[in-house]
């Protein structure tokens, strides 16, 4: 972990010493879209990073953002205090740090669910609680279709990868024979 | 007279004996002792070589019984390291044989091993790809109508409640 890191995980805890039980799912879910939206658009960053652009545009630019993924109210006083202390640059460390450490203090884990035909909101639920069971954890899911798995579920967080895939049972056939 | 004649006769007589077994005697001892004595003294020495031969040819003869035991021990020690040398001899030669034996199977082992490897490695190389794509391939358009894409789903959703009950 490097020095950024570090002081993002700082301001993470701090954040959620204070707010924690103000995250609702949606709100951690908007967070972690967030997270990736910064991610992808890394200009972003260097936009808050440049001295000659005043704080205010930054703050209307960050305040519309925020908007836009629902999570402006929560994540204002993170944002100020980040403002106050010329440190807003952070902020895609900060949301990453956020992300992980809500996950450890509320035991979540997140899942990509991902099914080769529409599964229905029952089937999601067993699914849900099958990853429970096997992990333990309150489980945070995101669904959705990939035809290219041809018949199949594939189950993936950051850590663990669960598929029964017509594809998988494919691969890993072309592997064992190294084809 | 006459019996004087007789008497000077017979006297006579007896002188001639002495005398003649005098002469004989001396002759006998002039002439015929000291070669009858050169002949027993040569006889005698002749005994005495051949006693002395006789002696030595014990001596050898003894010798030559012990030279033979000791060669005949010898041929017995000699015997008995050929057969030892001889019985060690075999066995290496059973024990090269054996190794030789062994690297043979090994080595045909062997060969019959990597000639399975190359055509299991020929089948994998060219049977197993066709056989994977074609299965995936069916698979593909198997599942590619609904329904059975939604039973093998269901099968596995129905496997995950069961284990997480």
């Amino acid at each position: 972990m490097n020095n950024k890191q570090i002081i993002a995980r700082k301001y993470a805890n701090a954040f959620l010493n204070l707010y924690i039980n103000e995250i609702s799912e949606a709100d951690f879910s908007s967070i972690k879209k967030l997270e990736k939206f910064f991610d992808g658009h890394r200009k972003a960053i260097f936009f808050l990073s440049i001295p000659n652009i005043s704080d205010k545009k930054k703050e209307k630019l960050l305040g519309e953002l925020f908007e836009e993924f629902g999570v402006d109210k929560l994540l204002k006083p993170l944002m100020n205090l980040l403002f106050k202390q010329k440190r807003i640059f952070l902020i895609d460390e900060v949301l990453k740090h956020i992300g992980l450490l809500y996950k450890e203090r509320k035991n979540i884990m997140m899942f990509n669910i991902t099914s080769s035909h529409q599964l229905d909101n029952q089937d999601l639920e067993i699914i849900k609680k099958f990853l429970a069971h096997r992990t333990g954890k309150k489980i945070i899911s995101e669904y959705k279709i990939d035809k290219s798995i041809v018949a199949g579920i594939r189950l993936q967080s950051d850590t663990l990868l669960w598929e029964y895939s017509i594809y998988k049972q494919c691969e890993t056939l072309r592997k064992q024979f190294n084809i | 007279m006459f019996a004087s004649k007789q008497i000077i006769y017979a006297l006579f007589r007896i002188i001639n004996f002495v005398i003649i077994a005098w002469l004989v005697r001396y002759l006998f001892k002039k002439f015929g002792l000291p070669e009858i004595k050169e002949k027993r003294s040569e006889k005698l020495s002749f005994f005495k070589n051949l006693q002395k031969k006789y002696k030595d040819l014990v001596g050898q003869n003894s010798l030559a019984t012990k030279e033979i035991k000791d060669q005949d021990e010898l041929f017995e020690m000699l015997n008995t390291k050929i057969q030892t040398w001889n019985n060690e001899r075999q066995n290496q030669e059973n024990i090269i044989k054996n190794e030789l034996e062994k690297v043979k199977s090994s080595h045909k082992e062997r060969i019959e091993k990597q000639t399975e490897n190359m055509h299991q490695k020929k089948i994998i190389r060219e049977v197993f790809p066709r056989a994977i794509e074609e299965t995936y391939k069916q698979l593909e358009k198997k599942f590619s109508k609904e329904q059975e894409a939604k039973t093998f789903l269901k099968s596995i959703i129905s496997h995950m409640e069961k284990s997480a009950k």
